[in-house]
């Protein structure tokens, strides 16, 4: 079944695009084969006998049916998707890639931030991208543009990237061993904060020309990320936005995330977070 | 909306678990959602109508919603207190960053099987 539609039949469910060659697309029935053997391995067997004893009785009553049987499950209904991105993890680090996962809500310029990272770090550091959107190859391009290697996701009506995407676009792109895999997600501060990719570090970046009350508003992504990258700083002059404010809100929140103001438009600021990322990449 | 995710999979769990145990049916599948699980029940209602009709063994099947409350506990005075924002400040000490302890599930709890 289609992961966004819900439709049943075997239209295409996302689609994996490199700048000037074929498009790869990938229909429902890939994923129909990979859950069936997670599932009937993991966590059917070792529940079998609970559901007998304990739920039994609770079912009779409530229902008049004599055939009815309950099963315990206790399953993470995100299971599926949580065992792919700890694969793709693995595969990351037996390669010593450094993936991180860029999210941010649509327009605080995550594609700008990356044009400007890659071309200040493309001749130091190997480095490859994974573009996410719903439609358009339009990123890219941008990235192709600077000669990084780079896969576009197109998710259709999507709006997250999921690990079963970047277990494709990885094996499309096929990053070289001690690299830094850039992702940039669809731009969604709710959705993508669900799905884990295999990530090294979530980079959630906020531009100053939004609310600072971003993180009260969107906890999970601001909890569940480890850099935050505070964009536009160039603007401050011209908008009413406190970065003290921002982050207060963000400290309540999670105090653990490191903030960097930046202006990826200007370069100001844009050294701290060259260093940040030259710090933990084990590139030679 | 991540909810018509959400739905479809935990349409494939109870499909997959209906196949292993070779039921023509599902009647029910009890699922425990966290208040801060970051998913809309509401949404999730909505998803499951839709994402259903298209499931054969899932026909008519009842999505039964158990929400679980958040549950927070101080960092600094070990106080639990239930709490209805994930940064919510401890009510007694008034200090910030609480451990959560519940309220994240995401869970698929059980399925009853039909066999006729």
């Amino acid at each position: 079944m289609c992961d966004t539609c819900g439709c049943g039949s075997s239209e295409t469910r996302f689609t994996i695009k490199k700048p000037g060659q074929a498009e790869y697309v990938y229909a429902h029935t890939d994923h129909d084969h990979d859950h069936t053997h997670h599932h009937n391995h993991d966590h059917v067997h070792p529940h079998d006998h609970n559901h007998v004893h304990s739920h039994g009785h609770d079912f009779e009553h409530l229902h008049d049916h004599h055939n009815e049987k309950t099963i315990s499950i206790e399953t993470d209904v995100l299971q599926k998707n949580n065992l792919l991105a700890q694969r793709n993890r693995g595969y990351f680090e037996a390669k010593a890639i450094l993936a991180l996962n860029m999210v941010s809500s649509p327009g605080s310029g995550k594609t700008t931030i990356l044009e400007r990272t890659l071309h200040t770090l493309k001749d130091r550091i190997k480095i490859s991208v994974i573009e996410g959107d719903q439609q358009t190859t339009l990123d890219a391009n941008r990235i192709s543009a600077t000669t990084v290697p780079v896969v576009q996701i197109n998710t259709g009506s999507g709006c997250h990237l999921d690990a079963a995407m970047i277990n494709k676009a990885v094996k499309e792109l096929d990053p070289p061993d001690k690299s830094l895999l850039m992702i940039e997600n669809v731009g969604n501060l709710v959705c993508p904060a669900l799905f884990d990719l295999g990530e090294n570090f979530r980079v959630v970046i906020v531009s100053v020309t939004e609310g600072e009350d971003k993180p009260l508003k969107y906890p999970q992504m601001f909890m569940s990320s480890q850099i935050c990258l505070i964009n536009k700083t160039d603007l401050l002059p011209y908008v009413d936005f406190s970065v003290d404010k921002l982050k207060e809100y963000i400290n309540k929140v999670n105090h653990h995330l490191v903030c960097i103001e930046l202006s990826a438009k200007t370069g100001e600021g844009f050294d701290k977070w060259i260093d940040w990322l030259r710090g933990i990449v084990k590139s030679d | 909306m991540h909810e018509f995710s959400i739905v479809v999979n935990i349409i494939d769990i109870a499909e997959s678990t209906a196949l292993e145990h070779n039921a023509n049916g599902v009647s029910e599948v009890e699922v425990e959602v966290g208040d801060a699980s970051g998913v809309s029940i509401e949404a999730l209602e909505f998803a499951w109508e839709s994402a259903i009709a298209s499931s054969r063994p899932l026909k008519n099947t009842k999505l039964k919603i158990q929400n679980i409350p958040l549950l927070a506990r101080c960092s600094q005075c070990q106080h639990q207190y239930t709490a209805t924002e994930l940064y919510e400040a401890c009510p007694f000490c008034g200090a910030i960053n609480p451990v959560i302890i519940q309220g994240r599930e995401l869970r698929v709890k059980s399925i009853v099987l039909a066999d006729q």
